[in-house]
């Protein structure tokens, strides 16, 4: 096994509703799916957003197109325009994400 | 089987204009679509209505139109848009003007409203609405006296209504985005309020639309790349039959890409739970779409399905709290990240020391960890950074005075910085979001028609 960044297998884009954040992410061949709905859990993508995320993280499976969908409330630093932060709405978070590291098989060219 | 063509020709206020000229001028098309308004974007026209009360939608929507009108006429295209805002009657009447003076007197405008729930915001307090925080809980009454804004997101059967009626362009406040495509598939086709797969795939052909360049290669992580002239990106077209079958297009001889990928991202843009995908005419399944790529642009989405619709109407509401000031420093090399960090405490003592409060800030380091915070990798050793630190504060005053402090810092601080720019930043108010629902017996949307043949 080797060790990338979810960027080499996946790609994705985010967007806001209020303080809440969701990431779309999508496997860049369907073969990468099983790999990233495995390793990418809710509680991972919690802890990696860290004091990013002060409510949950919930994922939701979209099998069909090879995607997953997470869910993060109290994301935002309040979002939109009550927010301090230089995003507050949110859309460089699922390239944020694309920063967490799998395990993959040594033989994937990705 | 029958088919309309829809154009998604803006992504919200501020985006590109010429995108419009574009889908109409490219090919064929039936529709076009227009979403100007996100969840700032009401305040923002209230205040601007507060200053002149003829205002309330975008102020660039109307000299667009004095360049569209003729070709919306010429290629008999209807146009459906919330550019309406906070004042979609005002609008329309300023469209009419408008229209006589280009040469088309008889402009048929409808104009769906209702949703402005600011004048009845006590009388539906009395009916025991408490409009709820969607997300905490609170009720509204924690915030009440500062509210600017409150609209109901109404859905797609008025639009329908006006269509029907035979709108040219329809104009509306506040409704669900994809009310906007999915209005005209109800009037073209005869869709009913039960039949909810059909209602679902319009409403998931409006989603893919509404934000424009981003379903047809705009901000695309897969493979920015791969999508050839974003200097001239085509806009989305949706193909939608009356079955509800939806190919998703761009015209030819643009640039932009339309593929499974690039149509993944959007579907997934702003969505929750995918089962369900909650607008006001219905609740939206898509755990089972799927993507075909016919190739030559073209990608068939199929297996979208629609439960019934909640018995309420999102509202969303801002309120204002505060004053936002954000101020900060060019430091270079050398040390560039650890002058800016001394320096951000040195700035936070002296307003300690003025005696100047705030409520909140935020330092963050641009070049370093300031968009996305510990998750950023650390870096060896810049050649500059820029130094932000963001405040709230309880006044505009109070603000201006941490601005006084910022540039103060040049000749009295730390070496090696310079600012931004030569003027200095002024604050704005602080408008917070506040996610509501209201019970559908409780309002309801009015559909004006406005114009047309004497």
């Amino acid at each position: 096994m080797k060790e990338l960044p979810l960027a080499r297998i996946a790609h994705g884009r985010s967007g806001d509703k209020g303080d809440t954040v969701n990431c779309g992410i999508i496997a860049r061949s369907p073969e990468y799916y099983s790999v990233i709905a495995a390793q990418v859990t809710a509680e991972r993508v919690k802890a990696h957003f860290g004091d990013f995320c002060r409510g949950t993280v919930t994922r939701y499976d979209l099998p069909r197109i090879h995607a997953l969908n997470f869910v993060l409330t109290r994301s935002l630093g309040g979002g939109g325009t009550a927010s301090l932060r230089l995003d507050p709405q949110g859309k460089t978070y699922a390239a944020a994400l694309m920063r967490m590291t799998v395990q993959v098989p040594d033989e994937w060219e990705a | 089987m029958r088919k309309i063509r829809i154009g998604g020709a803006l992504g919200y206020w501020g985006d590109r204009t010429d995108a419009l000229l574009d889908l109409l001028e490219g090919g064929p098309l039936d529709y076009v679509i227009m979403d100007y308004l996100a969840e700032v974007t009401m305040s923002i026209l209230q205040k601007q209505m507060r200053q002149n009360p003829a205002l309330g939608y975008p102020h660039d929507f109307i000299p667009l139109m004095k360049r569209a009108l003729p070709l919306l006429r010429e290629k008999r295209v209807r146009l459906v848009t919330d550019a309406g805002g906070l004042n979609p009657l005002g609008l329309a009447e300023v469209l009419q003007s408008t229209a006589r003076e280009s040469g088309w007197p008889d402009l048929k405008v409808g104009v769906v409203y209702g949703d402005d729930l600011m004048p009845r915001l006590a009388a539906l307090a009395g009916q025991g609405i408490e409009f709820r925080h969607l997300d905490t809980g609170a009720p509204q009454n924690d915030i009440s006296g500062t509210i600017t804004s409150a609209n109901a997101y109404f859905g797609a059967f008025p639009v329908a209504e006006a269509l029907s009626l035979g709108a040219d362009i329809v104009v509306t406040g506040r409704v669900n985005d994809a009310a906007l495509a999915l209005g005209p598939c109800i009037s073209e086709f005869g869709w009913r309020a039960d039949q909810y797969d059909l209602l679902a795939r319009g409403t998931i052909a409006g989603h893919l639309l509404e934000c424009g360049g981003q379903a047809s290669g705009g901000n695309y992580s897969g493979g920015w790349q791969e999508v050839p002239d974003l200097d001239h990106l085509a806009f989305p077209i949706g193909e939608i039959s009356e079955d509800g079958g939806l190919v998703m297009t761009i015209h030819p001889g643009q640039g932009g890409r339309v593929t499974p990928p690039i149509l993944k991202e959007q579907l997934l843009y702003e969505i929750g739970d995918p089962a369900a995908y909650i607008v006001a005419d219905v609740v939206c399944d898509i755990t089972e779409l799927e993507m075909q790529d016919l190739g030559s642009n073209r990608v068939e989405v199929r297996g979208t399905k629609g439960h019934p619709p909640t018995p309420s109407y999102k509202v969303s509401m801002s309120y204002e709290d505060g004053y936002q000031i954000a101020v900060g420093l060019i430091y270079t090399w050398p040390d560039c990240v650890t002058k800016a960090k001394a320096s951000s405490e040195i700035v936070l003592k002296r307003l300690s020391r003025l005696g100047i409060r705030y409520r909140d800030v935020l330092v963050s380091i641009l070049g370093c960890d300031a968009v996305h915070g510990r998750m950023s990798h650390e870096l060896d050793d810049p050649n500059e950074v820029y130094l932000r630190m963001a405040f709230v504060v309880e006044d505009a005053e109070t603000a201006d005075r941490i601005s006084r402090e910022m540039i103060t810092h040049v000749l009295c601080g730390i070496p090696t910085s310079c600012l931004f720019d030569a003027v200095r930043p002024s604050p704005h108010k602080r408008v917070v979001f506040w996610p509501s629902l209201v019970s559908k017996s409780a309002v309801r949307p009015i559909v004006k028609m406005i114009g047309g043949a004497k």
